[in-house]
């Protein structure tokens, strides 16, 4: 071992000290005033005052997302998604629509469509005292949005899909967790950059689709903002207590995790090489805490790969949360002559040492810093906030379950951090995946 | 509030909305337990419900809040919103590159490397990325900002380390080296619309005013020896801080004070002048001249929702194209009229993309309309219409710490009183034809009008209306100042 000169020592410890005492985190905030409601046709509403600011923010999470396109329809959630997006039906064409606000003395609310693997997310803004016209609306694209659909329509919308550009990390990440989760599950369908089978879908089977997935039983609405509570529950249930309830979304637990398995993926971009593990769902225990443990790795890996030992370019690490089941994720870009079982032999050599509690407490605590105020700062608008609430309901979790995860990471320490390697991330349950990049792309 | 236009294909929705609610009121829902109601539903709703869209309620009474204002002796300032709702504060650092510099880019470099690129960027984020912090880096032509989020704990410590960066922090030779160079890579990738856009900025500076001109050539002949020079010379008065959350206003000034005391003291400065008159930055090749028409308008005094009414004025509904058409401008694209800002001073700006030729026409309807203004004020329907709008802009937009942060911001950077947006949101509710009209008088002179056109216009036509005509160089090298 190299000498160090005390005084050197001495500023070591002086500096490390100004950082090294964990920051202690308030108490987690308690989420109160949220008030649920089911309607009689199986919509779940909650709703919460905030007057802040005049304004109010819903969100419709629909239980359905492109993991759930049944078989030889891939991309009919995506398609869906377009249709709810532009919103025109035989009562308002889409013009009509974008002129209606402005004709009866109203504002453009904004309005957003997301479709992700297990959820459709429809989230509104707008002035509170226009609430009222906005369910009006919004109602309308639920009820009668089957009706209007047309070949013409779908063709439109199937050829500007055809023109969305899926970016290479993200293409990247749906083959490996097409690998991970098996091709039966769920998450095991990646977002459709193939747009073949969309094609084909019928008007038929579109309407059959919006009728019975897009119903109120699969509906978890979330109003947040300057509101009252009981005229929000009544003129939700006047605006929304009369659309068909649909059906409840069947959708199967995925099949157990890929044991120990390597394989090898040809991509276009850098040799990278991804350890892959199946996880607990959100909210479930161990979720929360692999929030912390994947913050924590993150900065471990990239001082001992990138920065260290400079054999990775960059390091990833993540804990992507689902309803049903999670992923962890390490995902390295190899540095220039250095191979993928150099950087898996260090990964495995840091994953050891907080299995045997060697996590400094300086670690542990930045990384709780950061999941708190991450959560946090997704608490803050009112659209963050009406998205959180939105998929509790759907869950079906009460508000309090943000409070229990997000007090959950207090807790983790060193040694609980090795529990949770040991547990979650074995060496034994994982998936390793080669990326190798080939010019033109996947193969 | 319904505008006739639109209304054609609207007629039965309108019709139905004029009748009000056409069914009974539901009964209010009954809790049944602490957190989980059953809602009545009453029965299926009839065709005419489903056509009958529902009007506006009444706005709710609404101020903005009114942030403590944070004045240390340094210069530096800050003005913070005390919110106890969630464990958490926002600090938004902002620091200011608008002072005259001795290099064409010199302070853009500056801010870029601080924020983004380079190692005072890499420092920064390292010693961040230990306490366990969010945050982000941005930067623009006139400043460079650094977004945290921290636990209440920790701001003392943020705002010494992000303060410290900016104060103390000195460059390394080969990593400016190649932060200039990816600045350079990412000015040649521009479009051509967005060179134009860039030439209409520079041509808005004052005379000596250097900090936008990015360009490939400019940034190659720069040295590290400039941009450092320059780092000396930009003083604590240059700093704003946003504060919203979990914080006393007194722990911000403390830390802030403390942070900032070893900074030098600001010199005493000569506003830079502004100039008057038209501006030409030649266009080689571009189809079409742009050209901004801009009155010069203080930001965010008492009479500011009323600036903000010209600029609606200023809208080809508002009777600007009628102007146009009056003076024979039979050909334009792509206009809008706003109230744009640069540093303290704004402008109430109309621009758009005309032929040649068609210039010095543009800018006499501008001058046209302006004079209407000053006569007319606003017509009813149009303020009535625009009065909605401002007080929604006004009110809307505050929600979450990102975009209050921003709405403060904006005023800092106007050296505005704290409660100049409450005094705006309360001015709009209330705004009359006379006070547009007022401003109209007191703003709109074409003998204070600054033009900046980007491509060829017929300047002697431009001197005609009264204007200096000067030429400037073009970003990107062609020409040379005159």
């Amino acid at each position: 071992m190299r000498r160090v000169a005390p005084w050197v020592l001495a500023i070591g410890l002086l500096a490390g000290g100004a950082s090294a005492a964990p920051p202690e985190l308030p108490a987690a905030p308690v989420v109160s005033g949220v008030v649920g409601a089911t309607l009689p046709n199986g919509l779940r509403l909650s709703v919460q005052e905030d007057h802040g600011t005049p304004r109010v923010a819903l969100h419709f999470r629909y239980d359905v997302g492109y993991g759930d396109d049944p078989d030889g329809a891939t991309g009919l959630a995506e398609l869906i998604g377009a249709l709810l997006r532009e919103g025109a039906t035989p009562t308002l064409p889409a013009a009509t629509r974008s002129a209606l606000p402005e004709a009866v003395g109203a504002h453009h609310w904004d309005r957003k469509v997301m479709v992700n693997i297990d959820g459709t997310h429809v989230t509104l803004s707008g002035p509170a005292h226009e609430l009222d016209l906005a369910l009006w609306m919004e109602r309308d694209v639920i009820a009668s949005l089957a009706d209007g659909v047309e070949p013409a329509m779908l063709a439109r919308h199937v050829k500007a899909l055809r023109g969305t550009k899926i970016s290479p990390s993200w293409k990247e990440y749906a083959e490996l967790r097409s690998r991970l989760h098996g091709p039966t599950s769920p998450y095991g369908r990646a977002r459709v950059w193939d747009w073949s089978q969309t094609e084909t879908v019928t008007v038929d089977v579109v309407r059959q689709r919006l009728r019975q997935a897009y119903g109120a039983k699969g509906i978890a609405l979330t109003v947040v903002g300057d509101v009252d509570q009981r005229a929000v529950q009544t003129l939700v249930a006047s605006r929304l207590g009369t659309i068909p309830a649909g059906v409840t979304m069947e959708r199967r637990i995925p099949d157990a995790a890929a044991v120990a398995s390597r394989s090898r993926l040809d991509l276009g971009g850098a040799p990278k090489v991804a350890l892959l593990w199946i996880t607990p769902a959100y909210f479930a225990e161990g979720d929360p805490e692999l929030d912390v443990v994947a913050r924590l790795l993150k900065a471990r890996l990239t001082r001992a790969l990138v920065n260290d030992r400079k054999v990775a370019a960059s390091v990833s690490v993540s804990q992507s949360s689902m309803k049903l089941r999670s992923d962890f994720a390490i995902i390295a870009e190899l540095a220039g002559g250095h191979g993928a079982d150099e950087v898996i032999a260090l990964v495995d050599a840091e994953l050891q040492r907080l299995r045997a509690g060697e996590a400094t407490d300086a670690e542990v605590g930045r990384a709780r810093t950061l999941m708190f105020l991450e959560n946090l700062d997704a608490w803050d608008s009112l659209p963050g906030r009406a998205r959180w609430l939105s998929w509790l309901a759907s869950g079906g979790r009460d508000p309090s379950a943000f409070t229990r995860h997000v007090a959950a990471a207090r807790s983790v320490d060193a040694r609980a951090v090795g529990t949770i390697v040991e547990k979650h991330l074995p060496t034994n349950a994982r998936l390793v995946v080669d990326i190798v990049p080939v010019a033109g792309g996947s193969k | 509030m319904i505008r006739a236009s639109r209304l054609a294909c609207l007629a039965a929705l309108a019709a139905g909305c004029a009748k009000g609610p056409t069914s009974p009121a539901p009964s209010p829902a009954v809790p049944s337990r602490a957190a989980e109601v059953d809602v009545p539903v009453r029965p299926a709703a009839d065709d005419l419900d489903r056509l009958s869209p529902p009007s506006p309620g009444s706005r709710a009474v609404f101020t903005p809040p009114v942030p403590t204002d944070v004045r240390v002796p340094s210069g530096a300032r800050a003005l913070v919103v005390t919110r106890r709702t969630l464990p958490i504060v926002h600090l938004t650092f902002r620091l200011r590159f608008e002072d005259d510099v001795p290099a064409p880019s010199t302070a853009w470099l500056a801010g870029r490397l601080l924020s983004s690129r380079g190692p005072d960027g890499s420092t920064l984020r390292e010693r961040l990325s230990a306490m366990g912090v969010t945050f982000h880096g941005a930067s623009q032509d006139a400043y460079c900002e650094i977004g945290v989020g921290a636990l209440p704990s920790q701001v003392p410590e943020v705002v010494d380390v992000v303060v410290g960066m900016m104060r103390q922090s000195r460059l390394d030779a080969t990593d400016f080296a190649s932060g200039r160079d990816a600045e350079a890579k990412a000015l040649s990738s521009m479009s051509p619309r967005e060179r134009l856009w860039k030439g209409l900025q520079v041509g808005f500076l004052p005379a000596r005013h250097r900090l936008s001109g990015g360009s490939v050539d400019v940034l190659a002949k720069l040295r590290i020896e400039d941009v450092q020079r320059y780092r000396d010379r930009v003083f604590a008065d240059r700093l704003t801080l946003v504060a919203i959350g979990d914080v006393e206003a007194g722990v911000v000034r403390e830390a802030l004070g403390k942070a900032t005391s070893a900074w030098k003291a600001p010199p005493r400065r000569t506003p830079l002048a502004l100039g008057e008159g038209a501006v030409v930055v030649p266009a080689p090749g571009a189809e079409m001249a742009e050209v901004m028409v801009a009155a010069p308008v203080p930001l965010w005094r008492s009479d500011y929702a009323a600036v903000l009414g010209l600029r609606w004025m200023l809208a080809p509904a508002n009777g600007l194209r009628a102007r146009l058409e009056e003076r024979k401008v039979d050909r334009w694209e792509q206009s809008y009229a706003n109230v744009m800002d640069r540093g303290d001073q704004g402008y109430v700006v109309f621009a758009a993309r005309v032929p040649h030729g068609l210039v010095a026409q543009t800018v006499q309807a501008t001058f046209d309309q302006w004079a209407e203004i000053q006569r007319t004020g606003m017509p009813a329907r149009t303020l009535r219409e625009e009065r909605a709008e401002l007080v929604e802009w006004l009110a809307g937009h505050i929600d979450g710490h990102e975009a209050l942060s921003g709405v403060l911001g904006v005023l800092l950077r106007a050296g505005a009183e704290p409660d100049a947006h409450a005094t705006a949101h309360g001015a709009a509710i209330t705004l009359e034809s006379e006070a547009v009209r007022t401003a109209a008088a007191t703003y709109l002179d074409p003998k204070k009008a600054r033009v900046v056109v980007v491509g060829k216009p017929d300047e002697a036509a431009l001197r005609a209306l009264g204007l200096g005509v000067r030429t400037i160089a073009v970003p990107g090298g062609e020409g040379s100042g005159s």
